[in-house]
């Protein structure tokens, strides 16, 4: 990752406070460090960006803490390493370094769970839908044929895999 | 397809014409989505990378959404195309400099991208001309539907899906949409419009420049969290906070004509004056009086022009694309001549 930004107005510090402002009718933005900000007189209401908040977080070591040596057992990344380039090496470092990533995300997400699409849900829902309809057709076909043990047997079928379909605690 | 039939074909956000594209010009859905028990491509060696190209590729020829599109390997195509694709949107500025092992996808209306080994193994967009957020979550969640029958996600149950970045996991999504802003600029509200956005969350930056200097009115904003909120609500918060600034700028536009008609018609018609006769003119010059000429377009101040012309513009003018259309590389004071010519032809009073 590239070194951090500096504050436009000192030069020297990291900025960490993004602010716009017009002159002149023109649109500026501003990248300051807290000091140059204060002395702006601009609070703390001044917005930090995820992306800033996740390289201070990964790349302000505290000076004097151990580097963090963690590796993930798939990739060989260590948790040092991303702290540096702000990426991480493949899916299992999630695993690998929970405990190192909950408060970044619980930093930049306010949550820590994830909600929405997964994908055997979705795919689980096709095959269902899929197998529920080909069942109601040879229903439709058994009872058209007065093969009424079969229809019998299918309609059970279709009981059951009905009930599956039903989420959990949807009883009340 | 080929790659030289995108620079005359129209590009969907060109057409103006989905709903509030008088200020929204368009809406995007972007997924990010990684293959289990892969190495991100950030990591991957060259052989790794390209393994996984060819298992994405073999996926995603089954797409129907991309039936007569174009492939691209970003290792067989030239500097300059990868810039006009990025001028267009299709392709994000990090894939454009991205090598062998990367490609992207390109729907035949171009309003839709599938980049591979990017920063992550799969991004896809969705992009379309006006407010049309729900449409584009629905028709990005069906090229994902279809995938995920292919291809096995990293996908844990509680973070969702995994991606290289920590600041896409969860849902993987990036909702946006670009706003012409030019009377709230005009008034003077930008600011407090601009801090609120980010207040509640959201991110925004503006179109074009880069870092301290925002021009051509127009700005992007998104959401910044992917976990711990549903692709539904996050759309919907979204979409919310767009209407409250599509209302906020209509009204601006409303009360400029209002008390100050006279200096929007000389505004309107000095960039139409400049654009329609200059010979030597920059990419933010023009860019500036685009968005004042379509402003006056928007407002019945300009009767000759219609806004897919405008739009079309903001796009053709970028240097890649003018290289493009005259077939040569051209140094940039070639360029300011050549976006002269090009603008006096397409501007020409009827």
């Amino acid at each position: 990752m590239a070194k951090p930004r500096l504050c436009d107005v000192c030069k020297e510090h990291p900025a960490t406070v993004h602010y716009t402002e017009i002159v002149n009718n023109k649109l500026r933005k501003l990248n300051l460090c807290e000091h140059c900000a204060r002395e702006k007189g601009l609070g703390v209401t001044a917005h930090f960006s995820v992306a800033e908040i996740l390289k201070g977080l990964t790349e302000s070591q505290p000076a004097g803490e151990p580097e963090d040596e963690t590796t993930c057992d798939f990739c060989g990344l260590s948790f040092s390493r991303f702290r540096k380039v702000g990426r991480l090496g493949c899916p299992h470092c999630y695993e690998a370094f929970y405990e190192q990533l909950e408060p970044i995300l619980s930093d930049v997400h306010k949550k820590t769970e994830h909600v929405g699409k997964s994908p055997s849900a979705a795919a689980l829902i096709d095959t269902t839908t899929k197998r529920l309809s080909e069942l109601n057709r040879k229903l439709v076909q058994a009872v058209e044929n007065e093969e009424y043990e079969r229809a019998a047997q299918l309609r059970d079928e279709i009981k059951a895999l009905e009930q599956q379909q039903k989420p959990t605690g949807d009883e009340t | 397809m080929k790659l030289n039939d995108l620079v005359t074909g129209e590009h969907s956000w060109m057409r103006a014409n989905g709903p509030e594209s008088d200020i929204v010009f368009s809406s995007r859905v972007r997924l990010a989505r990684n293959l289990a028990d892969s190495i991100f491509p950030n990591r991957a060696t060259p052989n790794e990378k390209a393994q996984v190209l060819e298992r994405i590729l073999a996926a995603v020829k089954h797409l129907k959404e991309f039936k007569g599109g174009l492939i691209l390997k970003m290792d067989e195509i030239e500097e300059l195309d990868k810039q006009f694709l990025a001028e267009r949107y299709l392709i994000s500025r990090e894939l454009a400099g991205a090598g062998a092992g990367s490609a992207v996808l390109i729907s035949p209306d171009q309003s839709m991208s599938l980049m591979i080994n990017e920063e992550d193994h799969i991004r896809f967009q969705v992009l379309l001309s006006g407010f049309r957020l729900d449409e584009c979550f629905e028709i990005a969640s069906r090229i994902d539907e279809q995938l995920e029958t292919r291809l096995e996600y990293a996908y844990s149950p509680k973070l969702g899906y995994l991606s290289a970045c920590p600041t896409n996991v969860g849902t993987g999504i990036r909702v946006s949409a670009m706003l012409h802003l030019p009377a709230l600029i005009l008034i003077r509200q930008i600011e407090q419009v601009l801090q609120a956005i980010i207040k509640l969350g959201l991110a925004v930056r503006g179109l074009y420049g880069e870092g301290t200097e925002w021009f051509g009115n127009l700005f992007q904003i998104s959401n910044q969290v992917t976990l711990g909120k549903s692709e539904e609500e996050l759309i919907a918060s979204l979409e919310k906070v767009i209407r409250q600034i599509v209302q906020s700028e209509k009204n601006a536009r409303a009360s400029l004509l209002k008390t100050k008609s006279e200096v929007l018609q000389d505004k309107v018609g000095r960039a139409a004056g400049i654009l329609r006769n200059a010979h030597v003119i920059t990419s933010r010059e023009t860019i500036d009086h685009l968005s004042t000429l379509r402003m006056g377009i928007d407002l019945s101040l300009v009767e000759d022009l219609d806004r897919q012309s405008v739009n079309e513009l903001f796009i053709l003018t970028q240097p890649a694309h003018l290289q493009k259309i005259s077939g040569k590389t051209l140094d940039a004071a070639v360029r300011d001549v050549e976006r002269g010519t090009l603008l006096r032809q397409r501007l020409q009073n009827n």
